[in-house]
């Protein structure tokens, strides 16, 4: 016997939110954080977003003045051991290169002196408000890594998940007669507030 | 516990139905965050700021934060203008970003030229949902920007407790327990690999 179009909608509603649960409470969890940014901030004081230095080394390379920062980053990660998602900051003509090595724990920053062919490694210290803000910042297929790019098809799956809920709600909320009341009254009442929000500030 | 049941669910929907406008808001504008490569042509292009007026103004251009603050304040409400906002200094040149979900406004005064001069943001519905998505935080001028930052503590507080009440919900549903069990642990797991690997 064939599932009802009701019951189909029911289990797609439940067994996609099961999938999508871890990332629902990073983005909870990350929401509060940047919600309450200065609290937060001051309960971790200095420790916050921390960058410890891990080492420095040589680094003689040969780069032309036109070189991609892109590339030149890649090929340093990919000299430290460190191969990842990254962005670079600064340019070629610069005498210095940043490059921001973002895995999930954490965040490795390099800094290459040119003029010195000289490398300083950093690492910011772990702490639980940043790993859940670097998790609900990340998004983009732009990195050319698989691993990157599978995150970001979980975030699309999150997207759709959420539309689905809010339209398979709606259709739960109209089957279920004794709730059609005060379900309208909490709907309007929330597009009212945020209508209001919307136009006023 | 028929009425824990009947509780669970109908706290689910209710905050469901209130919360709806944030969901889809959320949701929206991660996907332009998501591919914004395809969604920037929706975003302003050059000139993103067109001139409301200009006026000679003298006013002085303190260095510290709480100070500079407190003279973008002023000046704000001197040209009637209120709301959060935001303000840098660089050389001889104030900035004001006056927030709006809709269109935002800028203030720049010019110190050595003491000219004023208001321009506001094209508009751009690309860029009112990453607005909407962006905006947090209390302690901002009126009433109703609390009010927003105490939305978003509710949709976050709200987003837990749909998780522990739908996994209630899951469990009360025996003939479910197995895909469900599949598809927690495929996302556990999936999770897990991902920040092993990123």
């Amino acid at each position: 016997m064939n599932p009802s179009p009701s019951k189909v909608i029911r289990r797609t509603h439940m067994y996609l939110a099961l999938f999508v649960t871890p990332w629902m409470i990073v983005y909870a969890l990350s929401g509060l954080v940047l919600n309450h940014g200065q609290v937060v901030r001051t309960l971790y004081g200095a420790r916050f977003g921390q960058f410890e230095k891990v080492g420095e080394r040589d680094y003689t390379a040969a780069f032309s003045a036109d070189a991609d920062p892109r590339m030149i980053g890649a090929q340093i990660l990919d000299h430290l051991g460190l191969a990842g998602s990254f962005n670079v900051q600064g340019t070629t003509s610069q005498p210095r290169l940043i490059i921001n090595r973002n895995a999930a724990f954490a965040t490795h920053r390099i800094t290459y002196f040119r003029g010195e062919n000289r490398l300083l490694i950093e690492k910011q210290r772990f702490t639980a408000p940043v790993f859940v803000n670097r998790l609900h910042f990340r998004h983009g297929y732009e990195q050319p890594f698989l691993s990157s790019r599978i995150w970001a098809v979980t975030v699309d799956l999150a997207i759709a998940a959420m539309v689905f809920w809010a339209a398979s709600g709606l259709w739960m909320w109209w089957e279920i007669k004794p709730a059609r009341a005060w379900g309208a009254v909490c709907g309007l009442v929330g597009f009212g507030l945020f209508g209001i929000l919307l136009a006023s500030i | 516990m028929q009425n824990w049941n009947i509780l669970f669910r109908r706290t689910h929907l209710y905050l469901g139905m209130l919360l709806l406008p944030w969901m889809l808001m959320y949701a929206l504008s991660t996907l332009l965050f998501n591919h914004d490569g395809y969604f920037r042509q929706f975003r302003v292009t050059d000139p993103q700021w067109l001139p409301l007026w200009e006026k000679d103004c003298t006013i002085e251009a303190p260095a510290g934060t709480e100070a500079l603050r407190e003279t973008a304040r002023r000046l704000l409400e001197d040209n009637g203008l209120k709301g959060q906002f935001g303000v840098q200094r660089q050389g001889q040149r104030l900035t004001i970003n006056l927030q709006n979900f809709r269109q935002p406004v800028r203030l720049t005064y010019d110190i050595a030229g003491k000219k004023l001069r208001a321009e506001k943001r094209k508009g751009s519905w690309a860029e009112v949902f990453i607005r909407l998505h962006q905006r947090v935080g209390y302690g901002h001028a009126g009433l109703l920007n609390n009010l927003w930052a105490l939305a978003v503590d509710v949709f976050c507080v709200t987003t837990l407790i749909w998780i522990a009440t739908g996994l209630y919900l899951w469990w009360k549903l025996p003939v479910t327990r197995g895909w469900g069990w599949l598809t927690l642990g495929g996302g556990l797991l999936s999770i897990a690999i991902l920040l092993g690997t990123l």
